[in-house]
């Protein structure tokens, strides 16, 4: 008896050992090439080309952020915030009464609807680039703010209805009619009740949205062409250059860019993952 | 990563068509690419949606 206890005890030490070391791995694999963005982004010019390469280095400088600074970065930033949170309060707006709207009533095409919610962000943002564009110069959004906004919520707006959708599903109807009987409006019911309710949800939604729109490119590098509405991604990449050494300068940014998208992750991941599990086990 | 080089041999659908658009200015040519990789993922879409029932 002791001796399968033992036995046993030995296994899962064994197996907790593996786990580590396969988790230890991965994580390596994952948070080297962080380590090395930061490393690189403070590494004095000569270092970071050196060989070998250098992955502790003694001398420290932030001229790459100033530089970076310099060549407009705190607009490229401005254009960016000004984007993702158009995107974003543009996409909870449309998200938030189509899902409650798929939760709480039934109507013909109702699972078409939502089916079609699920296929096309399946499709990739490359395929609608050339009519978008069409469309935006068409309309004569091209160089503006909301041609990026737009755009960007077409991509996230199946999404959102999705994770919403399931929200709004899990919470109880009787709540809601309650508040019927007693005389609120269906808006009513929907905003002082099911979105304070489903907070975690709508968390989640806006986190995703945020993201997505903070990291979006292409349609940023095909739109815009204006230098002072360049997001701060197009701004990234146009730090590229053919002959000068400007890693360290595109690693300084690659930190201002990433640093805002990882501390939302890191201060919403509980809602994140939440959001992310309802959507995948109700559907 | 490769930029779709040697010779286009690491070249996916999606870069092809944004440099056939933007960078040749085959905006034909690159609708046209773009109605291919819309029937190729026609075909996991519903595929994906026969295997995953929304329930009601």
């Amino acid at each position: 008896m002791i001796l399968r206890l033992i036995k046993q005890g030995e296994i899962t030490i064994i197996r907790r050992v593996q786990n580590a070391f396969f988790a230890l791995l991965l994580s390596l694999f994952i948070l080297f090439p962080f380590y090395w963005m930061l490393v690189t982004s403070v590494k004095v010019k000569p270092d970071v080309f050196a060989i070998p390469p250098i992955y502790f280095p003694m001398r420290f400088t932030i001229k790459s952020f100033l530089y970076f600074i310099n060549q407009g970065a705190p607009r490229y930033i401005l254009n960016t915030v000004i984007v993702a949170m158009g995107t974003l309060l543009f996409t909870l707006s449309l998200a938030v009464p189509s899902a409650y709207g798929c939760a709480r009533f039934n109507f013909p095409g109702k699972r078409k609807f939502l089916s079609g919610a699920i296929i096309t962000q399946m499709f990739p943002g490359v395929l609608l680039i050339v009519p978008l564009y069409r469309l935006m110069k068409f309309t004569g959004l091209l160089d503006s703010y909301f041609s990026l906004i737009l755009a960007n919520t077409t991509i996230v707006l199946p999404f959102s209805i999705m994770i919403l959708f399931s929200f709004f599903k899990e919470l109880p109807v009787s709540l809601e009619e309650a508040a019927l009987i007693d005389g609120c409006s269906r808006w009513k019911a929907l905003l002082h009740i099911a979105l304070p309710l489903s907070l975690p949800g709508l968390i989640a939604t806006a986190t995703y949205i945020f993201i997505v729109a903070w990291n979006e490119y292409m349609f940023a590098v095909t739109f815009i062409s204006h230098d002072e509405l360049k997001t701060l991604q197009v701004g990234l990449a146009g730090l590229k250059t053919l002959y000068a050494n400007t890693w360290a300068d595109i690693l300084a940014g690659a930190v201002i860019a990433a640093v805002p998208v990882i501390l939302l992750f890191l201060i919403f991941q509980r809602f994140i993952v939440k959001g992310l599990t309802a959507g995948a086990v109700k559907g | 990563m490769t930029r779709g080089g040697p010779l286009g041999s690491s070249e996916i659908l999606a870069t092809y068509l944004y440099k056939t658009a933007f960078c040749d200015f085959r905006v034909g040519t690159a609708c046209a690419i773009g109605v291919i990789m819309f029937f190729i993922m026609v075909i996991f879409a519903f595929s994906y949606s026969r295997l995953y029932r929304i329930e009601e």
